[in-house]
């Protein structure tokens, strides 16, 4: 298959500062793709760009084909990229079902006037996306709280339902952004199987950002490496693994000559 | 648990629809009438600030066009009050779009700060414009409303004002509970979340502003058939100021909050009246106490002893 998503020497500059310098990737429609580096390498400014957060100071991202940069974050939910956020943003004071029925906003049609009046439309409409949400939250295991609102939830289920409102939004393309922070390990096998069968049975293409080496060698069949704003490796885990510049970035150089003992 | 929670609004309306029948007093009348009157404000008020996390305290200024618009109207052409009150509530709601599409990219205390403004705005015109509102003398002589040549009489303007405040909750409860609502709720949760789901903000930012507008402009047209006078005094910022401490009070965001915040903070001033220059003192502290003992608002803690009180209901039952 081809690629679904393709970065085209990305740059991005804050001021004097250099997020990102020339970085191009590609993701593979129907995979799940992995983007790992060490702390201020630019993922999330990466992530931030393919969604719309940002506009890249030059460069190209193509979507199927098209070229989506700088349009406005609800244009690209529109035409399938939906992403989660580092730090879990919720609807806080919303239900946990209000939460997932958020995110059909952009596939529902019902004006003002259907509302108010109760149309046939907008009575069907509301009936599928509340059973279409209802199925999305028992598909993360999490149907059992619907009527809660979501600051309710633990950790790992605000993750959860996080997830849910961004499939809800039907995106093709899902960025989720350390998916797994703050999970304990029981949690984190949970996650991959979620993240399995959001590529496997939804037939999503997942890229995610990942701090658990364990986790991202094992969900994605092709990973990029960022540091410092530049892509330094790319390639399947076990590449990845053997990599030296990946090795260096994480682990650091070694010290020739025993300038410095331990 | 919910035909307790049906039963006290229903009982409330129950109340509210005799009282004006079977009190006789004309000025408990005219507070009842009062009370309705802030409520359809209140409610309306809710719907930008409540739901949708706008500030707005140019609400008695739509109030105001409201019922400017009614008063002209009425006296220059004969319109009916059906005619006035559609009239008004569009032309406020025109005004409304005229303010909030330029502004509301603002946030919190810059949009706040341009709403003043435009009050002001509005205020002077009506005290400047001497050719069209007469100034500060104010519009005298208004049309009472008659329906097939009866004469409304404050009794009958009672259940005007209730019929339009219970279309008025209902409307508001319709888009609460659709897909236009969770997007209000969505802005004023988190924008840009929202935007991240596809909610265009500005677009329901506009139209939660422009409904707003368009309910205060309904009540300025009852208002002015009922007092049939209207001047600059009667809409200034301190009534947009009470107008959202009802919300607030009552709870902002809750469907019945802002009809509980307006019944407090219009019967509690008038019970107070024999403290005579006191009383504004200890309003003002009943609601600086209402809202540090409960963030949610009167109604929640209603909502909740209502709650608690069904459940003791429950097992006296089961007993």
């Amino acid at each position: 298959m081809g690629n679904i998503l393709e970065i085209k020497n990305v740059s991005m500059r804050f001021g004097g500062l250099q997020a990102l310098h020339d970085v191009s990737m590609t993701v593979e429609e129907g995979s799940i793709a992995g983007l790992i580096g060490p702390n201020g390498a630019g993922k999330t400014t990466l992530f931030n760009i393919i969604s719309g957060f940002l506009t890249p100071t030059s460069g190209e991202v193509i979507f199927e084909g098209k070229p989506v940069h700088g349009l406005p974050p609800y244009r690209l939910t529109e035409i399938g990229i939906n992403r989660t956020f580092q730090n879990i943003r919720l609807l806080q004071e919303m239900t946990v079902l209000q939460n997932v029925q958020l995110g059909y906003h952009c596939r529902t049609r019902t004006g003002l006037f259907d509302a108010l009046g109760r149309t046939s439309l907008f009575k069907q409409e509301e009936e599928t996306t509340r059973r279409q949400a209802l199925e999305l939250l028992d598909f993360v295991g999490i149907a059992q709280y619907k009527d809660e609102l979501a600051k309710n939830l633990s950790y790992g289920l605000q993750r959860k339902l996080e997830i849910a409102r961004a499939i809800a939004t039907g995106a093709k393309l899902l960025l989720l952004d350390e998916p797994s922070a703050g999970m304990n390990p029981a949690e984190k096998d949970g996650l991959a199987a979620l993240v399995r069968a959001i590529n496997d049975q939804l037939g999503r293409t997942v890229l995610l950002i990942e701090h658990d080496m364990r986790l991202v060698m094992y969900l994605s069949q092709k990973i990029t490496v960022l540091n410092q704003g530049e892509k330094i490796a790319e390639g399947d885990p076990a590449q990845i693994q053997s990599h030296p510049r990946v090795i260096e970035a994480y682990l650091g150089r070694s010290y020739k000559g025993g300038e410095r003992s331990a | 648990m919910s035909t307790v929670r049906r039963f006290w609004p229903i009982l409330g309306l129950l109340v509210w629809a005799v009282l004006p029948a079977v009190v006789k007093d004309p000025y408990v009348i005219h507070m009842l009438f009062m009370v309705t009157m802030f409520s359809i404000l209140a409610v309306s008020l809710n719907i930008a600030v409540g739901y949708t996390g706008l500030s707005n305290l140019s609400h008695a200024t739509f109030f105001g066009i409201g019922a400017y618009v009614a008063a002209l109207l009425s006296i220059k052409t004969g319109a009916s009050f059906l005619i006035t009150l559609l009239a008004g509530g569009l032309v406020a709601l025109g005004f409304g779009l005229l303010l909030g599409l330029p502004t509301l990219r603002l946030k919190g205390f810059y949009l706040a700060l341009v709403t003043i403004g435009f009050g002001q705005i509005i205020r002077l015109t009506e005290l400047n414009w001497i050719s069209l509102t007469n100034g500060p003398m104010g519009i005298p002589g208004i049309p009472t409303a008659r329906l097939a040549g009866y004469e409304f009489t404050p009794v009958a303007f009672n259940y005007y004002a209730l019929v339009i405040l219970l279309l008025e909750i209902e409307a508001v409860r319709r888009i609460s509970d659709s897909r236009i609502g969770r997007a209000l709720m969505a802005i004023k949760n988190d924008e840009i979340v929202a935007n991240a789901l596809g909610v265009n903000i500005t677009y329901y930012k506009v139209l939660a502003f422009a409904l707003s507008s368009l309910f205060a402009g309904m009540a300025g047209s009852i208002y002015a058939h009922y007092v049939t006078f209207v001047s600059p005094d009667s809409f200034t910022m301190a009534d947009s100021v009470s107008i959202l401490c009802m919300v607030i009070l009552g709870g902002s965001g809750t469907l019945l909050g802002p009809v509980i915040g307006a019944v407090a903070l219009v019967v509690i001033p008038e019970l107070l009246r024999f403290a005579s220059l006191y009383r504004m003192i200890f309003v003002g502290a009943a609601m600086v106490i209402g809202i540090l003992v409960r963030e949610g608002g009167l109604g929640q803690t209603i909502k909740e002893a209502i709650g608690r009180f069904g459940a003791s209901l429950h097992r006296e039952v089961k007993a």
